[in-house]
């Protein structure tokens, strides 16, 4: 009796009623160096779904943990340096079923060396609440990352990489690892990448090698460069 | 006159590859298009009912997500709303782990390869536990999935 007055009904966990919202972005990563005040940059959001809908657009800052996952800075501190810099329009708008806007994210101010912001687009009226983000990597300078490997590790069957970038943009690292048996013979190569890594991070990569392997020794193909 | 009948033949037939060669050219027209990268999520289910709990007592219902990508993604789960969240909401990641999503956005999915055209058909264990801090009464709250392309 006691347990039936505590009782606690969880009804919903998502919105009742509403038809399932359904738009669909493109693209999806904005990557520019030498970004000047004035320069816009176009999303498009198409509305997939069967019921009119609106869409509210949103600016935040975007960090990289230590695995290079984006990590959303989504403070007011953040919020208001990407409103600063960037402005959005439309803010909010209806889509009609199958039709299309563009959003327009102009540069404000230039007044940054890198900014690493992103966009989300949020249908208001979900079922479930649902974003899309599109990432902004943009640079005004000419600076260039330096990305090496700063430590590995072979461990059995796994090679752990953590590449660390000093430079002065994002870029990836991209490798060849060497791979050499029991007899120290070369058996085989095998390419990684370490996908974007912005300045003054690093990220960890986790190789699965094959049961042979004794040895793997590490060439660098590039350094730099965009994703 | 059998001489100029070969050379008339021949150039008869230097003629015909010539029109055949050209008749083929034309026929050929380059054409040329960018796609963008793009992705989408749907989800069909209106409300995801936990039912009636009692205090630290844990349910777990699954959601039914669908992602469509050209690039490599990753999803992430927050709580969603103004208020504070009752007990303890958790969202399960690719490798098995609970993740507590009532403070900060998780990564639930990270590296997924492109979905092609059908997209990615997802199933998401959530977990609610409640709790002595809760009073009774109903509770509704939301939880927002992202779409974030892979870095």
């Amino acid at each position: 009796m006691k347990a039936a007055l505590y009782g606690l009904v969880l009804a919903v966990l998502v919105g009742w009623g509403q038809a399932a919202a359904k738009i669909a972005v493109s693209p999806v990563l904005h990557e520019e160096a030498r970004v000047q005040a004035g320069q816009r940059f176009a999303v498009t959001c198409h509305h997939r779904g069967e019921e009119p809908l609106e869409v509210e657009a949103s600016l935040a800052l975007f960090d990289q943990d230590a695995w290079g996952k984006a990590v959303f800075l989504d403070d007011q501190d953040s919020v208001a340096r990407a409103e600063q810099l960037l402005s959005v329009h439309p803010r909010r708008f209806w889509l009609e079923p199958g039709a299309k806007e563009v959003v327009q994210v102009e540069v404000v101010q230039d007044s940054f060396e890198h900014l690493y912001a992103v966009l989300f687009l949020k249908p208001v009226q979900s079922s479930l609440q649902t974003r899309l983000a599109v990432l902004f990597l943009l640079s005004t300078g000419s600076g260039e990352a330096a990305l090496d490997v700063a430590s590995w590790a072979h461990r059995g069957e796994a090679l752990t990489l953590q590449v660390e970038n000093s430079g002065g943009s994002h870029g990836l690292w991209a490798g060849e690892l060497l791979l050499f048996d029991g007899d120290g013979r070369l058996g085989d190569t095998m390419q990684v990448r370490s996908g974007v890594v912005l300045p003054g991070r690093s990220r960890g990569l986790e190789v699965s090698l094959p049961s042979w392997v004794e040895k793997v020794e590490i060439r660098p193909l590039q350094f730099g460069g965009g994703p | 006159m059998a001489r100029n009948r070969a050379v008339l033949t021949y150039l008869t037939l230097v003629l015909m590859l010539l029109a055949a060669s050209t008749a083929q050219a034309a026929a050929v027209i380059t054409m040329q298009v960018e796609i963008l990268a793009g992705f989408s999520i749907a989800c069909e289910e209106d409300n995801l009912a936990f039912g009636t709990l009692s205090p630290e007592q844990t349910v777990q219902k699954e959601l039914e997500l669908t992602v469509w990508s050209n690039v490599p993604w990753d999803l992430y789960a927050a709580f969603s709303g103004t208020g504070e969240l009752p007990g303890v909401l958790e969202v399960q990641d690719h490798r098995g782990v609970w993740l507590d999503v009532g403070r900060s956005s998780k990564v639930v999915l990270w590296g997924q390869p492109e979905t092609g055209r059908d997209g990615s058909a997802l199933t998401i264990p959530v977990r609610f536990t409640s709790s002595y801090s809760d009073a009774p009464g109903t509770y509704e709250f939301q939880i927002e999935f992202t779409v974030v392309p892979s870095l």
